[in-house]
């Protein structure tokens, strides 16, 4: 008797858990989902805020798919979504590395779900050669990379003369090498600046505070730090601060996180480059849906729109306030019938 | 009236029932009302394209989980799988372009080379395979971002290669079918050979099978072979679906390896257990996963949901009886 | 001499001779490798201030190690602890201000962790392993929950400024660090509660005949050892002026070797908060030497590795541990 009351107990606190988590639902409306790496940072976590608001307007329900950084739970999931939707849905999507793109297609097209990429993809896989693959789009890494370094590079007490030291991303990462070839490209327009050393501190800002301390202590007379992210510069900021050259002594970053903001106007930053992920995914979804609604026909679309780059928003000292106000506390009404209102280039 | 002391309350309550029981059974129970409570919240839970999700993926767990069991069995652990995943997704892929259908045994063989490397400083070096592994892990992720720093894809014209493994038979993925083999091959050694015999025995009691004459050194490294073995198909079979390969692909594997291996109701002191454990352990989680996402769980509540769902597991099937002291 | 003598003594039986001859072996070499830029003065400071918070952490993981256990939990304590100080403390996000209430607040919320799991452990009896790998992503998940993503600014930077300033030529962080080794070592050499440590680690069923009462001995330590994480957090927090759920981030397995290398057997029973402690500081040491020497950013995993395996095999005793698993 106890067996039988401890297995309908157990049924009803599942049962009692998923139903209180489980959202209400509807098969006949398409759902859009934002597949990110993790929630844990503002950069990821925003673009499931940009869905949920695009979602609110169109009335149309939202899922937040996260992949922990482990590729396998991302296929897994994407699966699980479409178990739950019956393929009724669009996908916006930043994979974790570049690799895991195809599998995601081959899910996605089995499926005949509408979807677009970010940031990561293999060279040899193009979105022409898949019919439901509206878009593959990507920041310019390498501008990015150059544009932080050449402001950076001004900061000098004698602008464009001095050593820097760089904090890298983490080294697998696509993001990573093209940013820090955009250094290298900075360094030989500017053979002035010396790139002393450079360490690897894999995104993360602990790592870039200890890495550092570290290489300050081995060249304590730089004249400016490079740092792949905004996280890692808050890092390289801290550990400024200890040896009090934290303003004298500047740091770049890119993104475009809060903290950067801030350090950009206590001068400790010199510039950083605002990526907005809530345009990103609102972005990617309406594409993904006026293609499922038939108003955007990717056959017919040509080459440089299904694969291109996208401009960020540089920020320095000289527009920090007014962008932080206008853009980054608010929720902009993005003009989303443009499509390429932001497109800089083919990404191929 | 049986001793129930040493018993969780799963096994209490199953005290009572006229069967034997072993932990399997409270993890196959566990599947069974996590399963039914799922279908109930969503229908397409049970749909063929969903369960060919779960035991496809789950299949791939179950490899790496297979394999890790084969040293917990000996009272083990390795924490290399990971490293070793990641280093054999990048070189498969860089040596399919070169030597074809080489790649596999070779890929096979590094991952079995690696297992022996991490058996020999255990009994050789007499260095614990907790801190052993910890530190060959390192050194083969390092091995790996030095063959290729950054993610790398194969070659359209290579694309063969990878069909073989990324492909289809009957509806259900090839990774699944490379689990059933993967699982029969291991579960007929482990229950026929003599070393099989010798790795639950050393297990058990170490000191006994030692002055009993048994070869502690092979038997040891055997483990940790299959282990790596074991770890090195599953980098393949990632590459393959990926058609690609990164130094990183592998890491999530360590923890999930070992939480399938103990949900399932193997002992982390050794000697108890068995590959069944294991499937049912990778399933439960694959099964986990899957469902939350399918009736559609707030993601912000999934980790913490995993977390206490493989606690709740163990506490359930964790065999006390044998295990008076837990650590 | 007699001095000498009784110093050499000391050092022989405090159970920390091999890790300060590998420690002076590892300085020595990166001494002669940078050509003396590793023992300039500045470069010293920035070792110790970066041994400080690992090794706190170290301590804490350590207190579970002694004990027989382990302690997988970590990151999720610390991860909760950060987003707990970013909540609380004057931000932009919330209106809460506790000022430097925070210190105990913090540390309370790492030991209730702790307890949790402490209690998960010994009164659902299963393995400490297992039982913190899954509270890690219970707590992580919650932190994540509570912190929605957010990277928190702190404006109260008197922790901060503390934890930097350095009245005795030492910054603040690492004079902490050894106070918190030294309170830690004296429970574990003067008092009961220490001696119950080790004798649990030594032989559980022994212990537990001899009355002691082993459960609550084993809570206490995971206990004492979430209030560490808190304090870590805390001051990785307060350090970087910023708090995410971020916070604990790939710190576990360092964590875990810097105890080991500082010669605590994962078997339990052997080694205190002095090896920990130079456990983290051998780790810090060999970062840095090996970014002095501009070793290969992807090389250094593998030599960490290696070292980890090295100073093992050098320190290990083999004959305390029979067959080794």
């Amino acid at each position: 008797m106890k067996f039988k009351k401890t297995i309908v107990g157990l049924a009803m606190g599942l049962g009692l858990c998923v139903s209180l988590l489980t959202p209400a639902f509807a098969d006949d409306e398409t759902t859009l989902v934002v597949m990110i790496r993790g929630l844990d940072n503002p950069y990821h976590a925003n673009y499931a805020a940009g869905a949920h608001a695009l979602g609110e307007r169109l009335g149309l329900p939202v899922s937040v798919l996260s992949s922990e950084g482990n590729s396998q739970k991302q296929f897994a999931d994407l699966r699980a979504q479409i178990a739950r939707t019956g393929g009724n849905m669009v996908v916006n999507i930043d994979p974790n590395e570049g690799p895991d793109v195809v599998p995601i297609a081959k899910i996605l097209e089995d499926a005949g779900v509408y979807w677009v990429n970010w940031w990561n993809k293999p060279d040899e896989v193009s979105p022409s050669s898949y019919p439901h693959w509206v878009a593959h789009i990507t920041f310019d890494a390498e501008q990015q990379g150059y544009y932080n370094a050449i402001e950076l590079f001004k900061t000098f007490e004698t602008p464009n003369e001095g050593s820097v030291i760089a904090v890298q991303g983490m080294l697998s990462n696509n993001a990573a090498i093209g940013r820090f070839k955009g250094l290298q490209k900075a360094l030989a327009e500017n053979p002035g600046v010396e790139l002393l050393q450079w360490e690897a501190a894999d995104w993360d800002t602990n790592r870039a505070y200890e890495v550092t301390k570290q290489l300050l202590a081995a060249h304590p007379d730089v004249d400016g730090i490079w740092t792949a992210n905004d996280n890692m510069a808050i890092g390289a900021i801290a550990a400024l601060k200890e040896t009090s050259d934290a303003g004298a002594v500047k740091v770049s970053g890119t993104d475009g996180i809060p903290d950067a903001f801030d350090a950009i106007i206590d001068g400790t930053l010199s510039s950083t480059e605002f990526m907005d992920s809530r345009y990103q995914s609102q972005l990617g979804l309406t594409m993904a849906l006026a293609a499922k609604n038939g108003d955007l026909d990717p056959s017919t679309t040509p080459a440089e729109h299904r694969a291109f780059m996208i401009s960020g928003t540089q920020v320095n000292a000289d527009n920090v306030e007014t962008f932080v106000e206008e853009v980054f506390n608010t929720m902009p009404e993005y003009d989303l019938t443009d499509y390429y209102a932001q497109w800089v280039s083919a990404a191929e | 009236m049986k001793n129930t002391t040493h018993m969780g309350l799963g096994r209490r309550v199953f005290a009572m029932l006229p069967v034997r029981l072993q932990p399997v059974h409270l993890t196959i129970f566990m599947i069974i009302v996590l399963g039914t409570v799922l279908a109930l919240a969503n229908s397409t839970f049970l749909s063929a394209y969903n369960i060919n999700t779960i035991l496809s993926f789950g299949a791939i767990l179950m490899i790496v989980a297979l394999g890790q069991m084969f040293v917990i069995l000996i009272g083990g652990i390795d924490l290399s799988v990971g490293g070793v995943i990641s280093f054999v997704s990048v070189l498969f892929v860089l040596l399919v372009g070169e030597v074809g259908y080489f790649a596999f045994p070779i890929c096979l063989f590094a991952g079995v080379m690696f297992g022996l490397i991490n058996g020999l400083i255990l009994t050789i070096v007499k260095i614990p395979s907790f801190i052993a592994t910890l530190g060959t892990g390192g050194i083969i992720t390092s091995l790996a971002y030095l063959v290729s720093p950054r993610s790398i894809s194969a070659s359209p014209s290579d694309y063969g290669y990878f069909e073989l493994i990324d492909g289809k038979i009957l509806g259900m993925s090839n990774s699944f079918y490379i689990g059933v083999a993967t699982f029969l091959t291991l579960g007929a050694f482990l229950r026929f050979s003599i070393t099989g015999r010798n790795i639950y025995y050393i297990g058990s009691n170490i000191r006994m099978s030692w002055m009993s004459g048994t070869d502690i050194v092979r038997n040891r490294c055997i483990a940790f072979m299959i282990s790596g073995g074991c770890a090195a198909i599953v980098g393949i079979i990632i590459s393959s679906i990926r058609y690609g390969g990164d130094p990183v692909v592998g890491t999530p594997y360590v923890l999930n390896s070992i939480a399938a291996v103990v949900v399932g109701g193997t002992a982390l002191t050794g000697g108890s257990g068995g590959i069944v454990n294991v499937l049912f352990g990778a399933l439960f989680l694959s099964l986990l996963d899957n469902g939350l996402n399918v009736v559609g769980v707030d993601q912000y509540f999934q980790q913490a949901l995993l977390g206490a769902m493989i606690v709740f597991g163990v506490a359930v099937t964790f065999d006390r009886s044998k295990t008076p002291i837990i650590k | 001499m007699q001095a000498l003598h009784s110093s050499l003594r000391w050092i022989r039986r405090s159970g920390v001779a091999t890790q300060l001859i590998s420690l002076a072996l590892i300085t020595t070499i990166f001494f002669i490798g940078t050509a003396g830029k590793s023992l300039t003065m500045s470069n010293i400071q920035v070792i110790l201030s970066l041994t400080a918070i690992p090794a706190i952490l170290a301590i804490g993981v350590h207190m579970t190690i002694v004990i027989g256990g382990i302690d997988l939990s970590l990151q999720g304590v610390v991860a909760l602890c950060a987003v707990f100080t970013g909540t609380l403390m004057a931000n932009k996000y919330t209106t809460y201000d506790v000022g430097l209430w925070i210190i105990p607040i913090t540390i309370a919320v790492g030991g209730l962790a702790g307890l949790l799991t402490g209690l998960t452990h010994t009164k659902l009896r299963i393995p400490s392993f297992i039982t913190t790998l899954g509270m890690s992503f219970v707590l992580y998940g919650v932190a994540v929950y509570i912190n929605k993503s957010q990277i928190v600014s702190l404006q109260d930077d008197r922790i901060q400024n503390f934890i930097h300033a350095a009245p005795f030529g030492i910054a603040n962080v690492v004079l902490i660090a050894v106070f918190v080794t030294t309170f830690v070592q004296f429970l574990q050499d003067r008092t009961p509660f220490g001696r119950h440590l080790y004798a649990i680690g030594g032989d559980e069923a022994l212990a537990k005949q001899l009355g002691v009462n082993v459960d609550r001995v084993k809570t206490l330590a995971f206990t004492l050892a979430g209030c560490l994480y808190g304090i870590g957090a805390l001051l990785l927090v307060t350090r970087m002026g910023s708090a995410t759920s971020r916070a604990g981030l790939n710190l576990l397995f360092p964590t875990i070797t810097a105890v080991v290398v500082g010669g605590v057997a994962l078997t339990g029973g052997v080694g205190g908060a002095k090896n920990a402690f130079l456990g983290a500081l051998i780790l810090a040491v060999l970062n840095n030497g090996m970014v002095l020497m501009a070793v290969n950013p992807y090389a250094q995993t593998a030599v960490n590795g290696v070292v980890l395996i090295v100073a093992v095999a050098l320190t290990i005793d083999r004959k305390k541990l029979g067959f080794i698993k």
